[in-house]
């Protein structure tokens, strides 16, 4: 009797909201673990490391405790990201893990999972994707993502890594997104250092996934939405081939648009807002976060009232919310982990021509340097160049 | 029993590819066979690239995924591994199948799934303009080595035996009651089965290399195989034997 079997199938809310929780203080790979012994996983398909954590080595464990299904091992990201594709599209529980130079390497293949339209999770451990090779946590990869159609969530702690995996199986097989989800944590910071998670019994776990349910059918020869795809209507150079792929892509995003009810639900909102009445307005999203409240903290501590908006979903961005929350912002701040500054470009987009706020272009580290509180307070207070 | 015509899209056809072009040689050959082995559509799934060959998956009337350039053996891995009982073979082209898909292939030989490798091999990119391959011979000339190709062109039967793989077989498409029944052989061959299938362009490589006219240049192909048959054939555990014996799985694994 393999170890899955002996888990009782409950319903997503029950294991979400109503199941009694325990705290462990574990770390965030060990976290994501929790969420793949609870999540009734059928499939786990890896490039054997993701250098940035040990989570796919514990998903090896987990197999051999008999919480999976099965467990294959790829050439490399572009085969285990591919062979993601062929598994899903037969009808089960898919999950990967990647980071970095491995997530670059393979984006390929994830870029096409959103127009395939494949539940599955996709777990990334940032780390330096650019020379000088570094192993250090540093979230650049993800502005890659933000380009590729996946629901993208970005993880601050280990609590949110576990909270974020679990329901990234759900909101990823709902008949409305059928897309995949994305749950990105930054490394090292999250991934090798140990928090407090508050989790349900491992005796319980979610439903399995009901293929037949989603928007497109899995194999099957007689339905036409495998037609279309396999017929790749973009090959054809005509003007009906380029509105099917136009609707195609169009019907992507709407996916997106829709997954927010799901995201809302289950996480809680696709953003966290602390002192919603500030001038001054932290916006972050992953580690980030964490530095950012302390800086809100040591601030009030000196007399100031910071806010802070912590984004949890970058795809779908929560543009609407934002623009509520910084209507009365007179200074916005944004913290990140990388040296290009995604999170504000797309703060900046979102908000042009809605607010009066003056948009800070910083503060950032990269290649692995964490972000003191100093710094983040420099700007609050010193006023660092917009 | 079905007859090949029940494996074939025959309301897709005429087909798009060039007059003269192989690959419907092969698509019939590959239809007879599922027909001489009386397999169910329905548990059949055709995996493709990017590629002239690439399109073969419209015609047929298996399941079918289309996936990205080079990747069709990755994709066709993640199907077997999801699902055994299914049937699964992957269509490629030479640039697709051991050009940028050439680790796949290496792997995919060494791993044993039972899948099958179908790879037509014309010598070029053909669909994208004609430009060399990995199997483009020393000196051939494409739209990218217009004074004649500098690399060697990989054995690709010999790599895929050396890699282990379970069956390895070579023929032409002037040669189809062969290539028939070496598919049917490939298709009921436990572990990973490969047969490449030495084909024309006439609109690329074999304009400028080969005799003119498409019947001469299916000779050509011919004559440049050598010896057509059975390459390399090995007795192995096919990758699930491996895997379930080792994990003890038994038949509990489908479900």
């Amino acid at each position: 009797m393999i170890k899955t079997e002996k888990q009782r199938v409950v319903t997503p809310e029950y294991l979400f909201f109503e199941a009694p929780r325990t705290r462990s203080y574990i770390t965030g790979s060990e976290a994501a673990n929790e969420a793949v012994r609870r999540g009734n996983v059928d499939i786990a398909i890896a490039y054997p490391i993701t250098p940035q954590s040990e989570t796919m080595q514990q998903v090896g464990e987990l197999y051999a405790e008999g919480y999976l299904r099965d467990y294959y091992r790829a050439e490399d990201e572009v085969g285990a990201f591919a062979a993601m594709s062929g598994a899903s599209r037969t009808g089960v529980r898919c999950l990967t893990a990647s980071s970095g130079p491995g997530l670059m390497r393979g984006l390929e293949t994830v870029a096409s999972w959103p127009g395939h339209r494949l539940p599955l999770v996709f777990l990334i451990m940032c780390r330096v994707i650019n020379a000088p090779l570094s192993i250090q946590p540093d979230n650049l990869e993800l502005g890659y993502m933000l380009l590729t159609g996946n629901v993208v969530l970005h993880a601050e702690n280990q609590q949110d890594f576990f909270d974020y995996t679990l329901a990234g199986f759900v909101i990823s097989e709902k008949c409305e997104v059928t897309l995949p989800v994305a749950v990105a944590v930054d490394g090292f910071f999250v991934t090798h250092a140990r928090g407090w998670v508050e989790m349900p019994s491992a005796d319980l776990k979610l439903p399995a996934r009901e293929c037949y349910s989603e928007a497109v059918p899995m194999i099957d020869n007689e339905n036409p939405p495998i037609r279309i795809a396999r017929d790749a209507p973009i090959q054809k150079s005509n003007f009906i081939s380029y509105q099917m792929h136009a609707a195609w892509q169009q019907e992507i995003q709407a996916a997106l648009e829709r997954s927010r009810q799901w995201i809302t639900r289950y996480l809680g909102g696709l953003i966290e807002v602390v002192n919603p009445g500030a001038e001054t307005m932290l916006i972050a999203s992953g580690s980030a976060v964490s530095q950012s409240r302390e800086a809100v903290r040591q601030a009030e501590e000196a007399g100031k009232e910071v806010g802070l908006i912590k984004i949890k979903s970058l795809r779908p961005f929560p543009g609407e919310e934002l623009r509520q929350a910084c209507a009365h912002a007179k200074r916005i701040i944004v913290p990140e982990f990388n040296c290009i500054g995604w999170l504000n470009r797309e703060v900046r987009s979102t908000l042009y021509g809605w607010v009066d706020a003056e948009i800070a272009d910083g503060p950032r580290v990269c290649g692995g340097i964490t972000m003191p509180t100093e710094m983040i307070l420099e700007w609050v207070f010193e006023g660092k160049p917009l | 029993m079905r007859d090949f015509r029940d494996y074939l899209a025959l309301d897709r056809l005429p087909h798009m590819w060039c007059a003269g072009c192989g690959h419907g040689i092969v698509l019939g050959a590959l239809a007879r066979a599922f027909s001489d082995l009386d397999l169910d559509p329905s548990q059949i799934v055709v995996v493709t690239g990017i590629g002239c060959w690439g399109k073969a998956d419209d015609y047929l009337r298996t399941n079918a995924l289309h996936g990205t350039h080079g990747r069709a053996l990755a994709f066709a891995t993640g199907v077997k591994g999801a699902r055994p009982s299914l049937q699964v073979v992957a269509l490629m082209g030479d640039g697709d199948g051991v050009t940028i898909g050439g680790n796949h292939l290496i792997h995919a030989a060494r791993r044993n799934l039972s899948i099958t490798g179908l790879m037509v091999n014309n010598y070029n990119y053909g669909m994208t303009g004609g430009q060399y391959s990995a199997t483009t011979p020393y000196g051939g000339l494409t739209t990218t080595s217009r004074e004649g190709c500098p690399e060697e062109a990989f054995d690709t039967c010999a790599l895929v035996a050396a890699a282990g793989a379970a069956l390895v077989a070579r023929t032409s498409a002037y040669q189809p009651a062969q290539l028939r029944a070496l598919l049917r052989q490939a298709l009921t061959t436990p572990g990973f089965s490969f047969v490449e299938v030495a084909s024309t362009c006439p609109t690329y490589f074999g304009r400028f290399n080969q005799a003119p006219g498409p019947a001469e240049q299916l000779k050509d192909v011919a004559a440049s195989v050598g010896s057509p048959g059975i390459v390399a054939k090995r007795q192995v555990d096919d990758f699930h034997a491996r895997y379930w014996r080792i994990h003890g799985k038994g038949d509990e694994h489908e479900r």
